[in-house]
């Protein structure tokens, strides 16, 4: 599943309401329980593992989707 | 049905996620769930506070993971009535042995103890816990370890709401074995047929926990049974209570097999590796469980195995129960060459014993099942059963044999003593009904009693017509009560 997507299901929005700007201080939906959902889910899905501090560093979509970026590269390489 | 209403509580972060997972799974079975999850770690507060959101919730019941001051949890939940399913704790290293086979022993008929350590196995300690999780916001089981979870919680919904399963109807080529009796060779001793077998030993253990098994299968009959007869075999002819191998329709046979263990279809699972059987029989007879075999049969074994509908607490009744049925099927043999029933029954040589106030686990369990032959179909547990005995009420029970077979406790009356008698609970197994033993079991009643007045409560129900006939053959109506009439007026 795409990233965007996989965000949108969890927040329960329209994936058009997912951009790099959005974070927890502008969607509603989006609390302190449901990143952990993301962030769970999207390691299973891209099959990667975040750490700690990486997943406390990230503050908006824009940030989660540089760091997976990131992750899938390492992993290929 | 009713909604089952299930609280979630904990001592660390499960959030509502677990809650929703559970409602899902319930969905996917049809059984209609209403859920309530506490707030995090407040779990005293919450059962003791009388207004707080779990008691205006009044759970039927309800999960405990706790892993910190799980006794006094216990403890404070005893006044609620309520059942109560425990995760005992997850122990790596082997500290909390003694929590634990503490937790084992105070297991009864309303605390159940979910075995999180077994439940680690299987799905293996790296993806139950997600330490990041842990560390991040005090979740100690991960995401994926709730989801499972949730799975495995639906054994006690189907055990709450009495939708265990007592008998599976099994196909038999490319179900019990590899290949198709009278098109190919069947070779037991081949790889291909390893699985089959391996599935084999699974079924035996569940019909070895008293489980019902039965065949209906569209083949020639004897050349099937020639390879039932095979040595190779794990599961023999005597496994099974009820055999059909024919060309006949498997709707039908599955009713009849239903009708002659005497049986709800409701009770029924359907194994068949063939699609369009299964569709046919969920279209016909929704009530019956069709399992969704997987495409692979090394997968068999595995799949039976995670079916969450077998009771694990199983009496001694339960344990007899394919032999009972073995003799029951000699016994209707016999029945057809009877003229009447009186010299059927007489022929039976019934022998009937009474007890009293004792055998609590079976006498709870008979409430929890019985429906046909049932006056007023009032479940109880087995504390709810002491609390009668406290209050003077008689619990008798009555054990039946004949010459075909022992049956044991089959039978419960439950009487309020004093003035005159009421009778609270009056019910039999539907494996003893036809042989006249209601009569019996009530002319004891009448004995004890000494002259007093007999009043009976009824409570009719789509299923207990075996019960209300009886009730007008020996009660008189008189208000909302029925009196029961002195014996030379017996119908």
């Amino acid at each position: 599943m795409e990233l965007k997507q996989l965000i949108a299901n969890i927040l329960k929005v329209d994936v058009s309401k997912i951009n790099g700007d959005s974070s927890p201080d502008n969607l509603e939906s989006w609390d302190s329980f449901n990143s952990l959902m993301m962030i769970s889910d999207i390691e299973r899905e891209f099959n990667i593992v975040f750490t700690t501090e990486e997943v406390m560093n990230v503050k908006n979509y824009g940030d989660i989707e540089k760091l997976v970026d990131k992750k899938v590269y390492e992993n290929r390489n | 049905m009713e909604k089952l209403k299930v609280a979630f509580l904990s001592n660390f972060t499960i959030d509502s996620f677990l809650a929703n997972e559970f409602e899902k799974i319930c969905k996917s079975f049809n059984v209609p769930v209403e859920t309530y999850t506490g707030p995090y770690n407040q779990v005293l507060q919450e059962i003791i506070n009388e207004s707080s959101g779990f008691n205006r919730f009044k759970p039927k019941v309800v999960f405990l993971l706790i892993d910190e001051g799980l006794f006094e949890v216990l403890d404070a939940l005893k006044q609620k009535k309520l059942k109560i399913v425990v995760n005992n704790i997850l122990d790596i290293d082997g500290d909390y042995k003694e929590i634990n086979s503490q937790l084992s022993k105070i297991s009864n008929s309303d605390i159940d103890v979910f075995d999180i350590n077994k439940f680690c196995l299987k799905v293996g300690h790296d993806t139950l816990i997600d330490k990041k999780m842990y560390y991040l916001a005090d979740m100690k089981i991960s995401f994926y370890g709730l989801r499972e979870l949730a799975k495995e919680y639906m054994y006690y919904v189907f055990k709450f709401c009495n939708l265990m399963k007592k008998c599976i109807i099994l196909d038999l080529d490319n179900t019990l074995w590899c290949g198709i009796v009278g098109e190919n060779e069947i070779r037991l001793n081949e790889k291909e047929n390893k699985p089959f077998l391996d599935f084999q030993k699974e079924l035996l253990k569940l019909n070895k926990k008293g489980i019902i098994l039965t065949i209906n299968s569209n083949n020639n009959f004897e050349d099937s049974i020639k390879v039932i007869g095979k040595e190779e075999m794990i599961l023999k002819k005597d496994n099974f209570a009820s055999i059909k191998i024919n060309w006949n329709n498997k709707v039908e046979n599955i009713k009849e097999i239903a009708n002659e263990l005497n049986i709800g279809l409701d009770s029924l699972i359907f194994i068949d590796d063939n699609k369009a059987n299964q569709e046919m029989v969920r279209s016909f007879l929704p009530e019956v469980y069709v399992a969704d075999m997987p495409e692979d049969n090394v997968l068999y074994s595995d799949y039976l195995r995670d079916l969450k509908f077998f009771n694990k607490n199983l009496t001694k009744e339960d344990l007899a129960r394919t032999e009972m049925y073995l003799d029951e099927n000699k016994r209707n043999e016999f029945k057809t060459s009877y003229k009447d029933l009186d010299s059927f029954i007489e022929d039976l040589n019934v022998e009937i014993s009474f007890g009293e106030n004792s055998e609590l686990p079976r006498v709870a369990q008979l409430t929890q099942k019985t429906n046909q032959f049932n006056f007023t179909t009032k479940r109880y547990s087995e504390e709810d059963i002491k609390i009668f005995i406290n209050n003077g009420y008689l619990i008798k029970y009555i054990s039946v044999k004949d010459r075909f077979g022992d049956y044991g406790i089959t039978g419960v009356i439950i009487i309020k003593k004093g003035e005159v008698w009421e009778i609270d609970t009056f019910l039999l197994s539907c494996r003893v009904l036809g042989k006249k033993i209601e009569y019996s079991f009530l002319k004891e009643i009448v004995r004890e009693s000494a002259g007093k007045k007999i009043y009976a409560n009824f409570n009719k129900t789509s299923k207990n017509k075996p019960a209300e006939d009886f009730l007008n053959k020996v009660f008189n109506k008189e208000g909302n009560k029925y009196i029961l009439r002195e014996i030379e007026k017996w119908n």
